[in-house]
């Protein structure tokens, strides 16, 4: 199965720390095999399938060939065994910006349904203008938005905050659940859809 | 706990467990996913790991014994007057 494993810089697991065998001269990495059993988490490697990428944004992201058993768990396959393949090289800083940015862009847009249907109509024309994470932030920061959008529109400025301090990961989630604040649970799950689809395409995964 | 996913509050009840690698599997996908976005909750479980670190590498060494009777009185007097801390 193929797969794709989000790393720190260097090819480090963000929480094992274990710095993955990386692939040379057009060969993959050496194979990465897990102490135990695949279904259990501790004992697994640990990989992303495309709908799992928003949840696990690091600094790298590579394509990874996974062996023997594999298990599905909530956002991630585990593995008996993986190894790197090749790294997506369009994921980057720019681009973990630009999907920042577009997180914002969302949770603006849903934030600015929730005022309509608060009956704030100038006030979500107001916020659907602000073009930039920038124009969000000072636009949320201008408007006193009636009780029932409060939160939501709370929570867009905050994505445009995290998005302008690099965080996407961060922007993401505060998107995905400004949905849920609007929409309820299928929100989020639609969100959440949605940026992997703009992962997808972005990086032609 | 959350059904659906760990809170900063909740992070910092589990860090140690997590760190012990005593986690439940559903728990420690859940745990894992919120570290992954929340730089405040790894900067915490940074802490504690350091602070862990400095205590294990710390020499094993008794207190003085004046300061070790005087520990211990003031505890049972403590305890004597307002029962258990």
């Amino acid at each position: 199965m193929i797969a794709y494993k989000f790393l720190c810089a260097g090819g480090v697991g963000p929480f094992s720390r274990y710095a993955w065998p990386l692939p040379r001269d057009g060969a993959p990495g050496a194979w990465v095999i897990s102490s135990g059993d695949a279904a259990r988490c501790r004992a697994a490697v640990h990989a992303c399938r495309v709908g799992d990428l928003p949840w696990w944004l690091q600094d790298e992201l590579w394509e990874a060939e996974l062996g023997g058993e594999v298990t599905a768990g909530r956002h991630k396959v585990m593995a008996a065994r993986a190894r790197l393949l090749r790294r997506v090289g369009g994921w980057d800083a720019e681009c973990a910006q630009r999907f920042a940015d577009a997180c914002v862009a969302r949770a603006r847009d849903h934030a600015a349904t929730a005022l309509d249907r608060a009956d704030a109509t100038d006030l979500a024309v107001a916020l659907r203008h602000a073009a930039t994470p920038r124009r969000v932030r000072e636009t949320v920061r201008d408007t006193v938005a009636p009780e029932p959008a409060r939160v939501a529109v709370s929570m867009a400025g905050d994505a445009a905050i995290r998005a302008l301090a690099g965080a996407a990961v961060v922007a993401a989630y505060i998107a995905a659940h400004t949905a849920a604040r609007v929409d309820g649970p299928d929100g989020l799950a639609a969100e959440r859809a949605w940026q992997s689809a703009w992962l997808r395409a972005e990086l032609a995964l | 706990m959350s059904v659906d996913e760990v809170v900063c509050r909740e992070f910092a009840e589990l860090a140690t467990e997590y760190l012990d690698g005593a986690m439940p599997d559903e728990t420690l996908e859940l745990v894992e996913e919120h570290l992954a976005m929340c730089d405040w909750c790894r900067d915490y479980l940074g802490q504690i790991e350091t602070s862990a670190r400095v205590v294990a590498d710390a020499p094993q060494t008794a207190p003085p014994a004046p300061a070790l009777e005087a520990l211990v009185g003031a505890f049972r007097a403590h305890t004597t007057e307002d029962g258990p801390p």
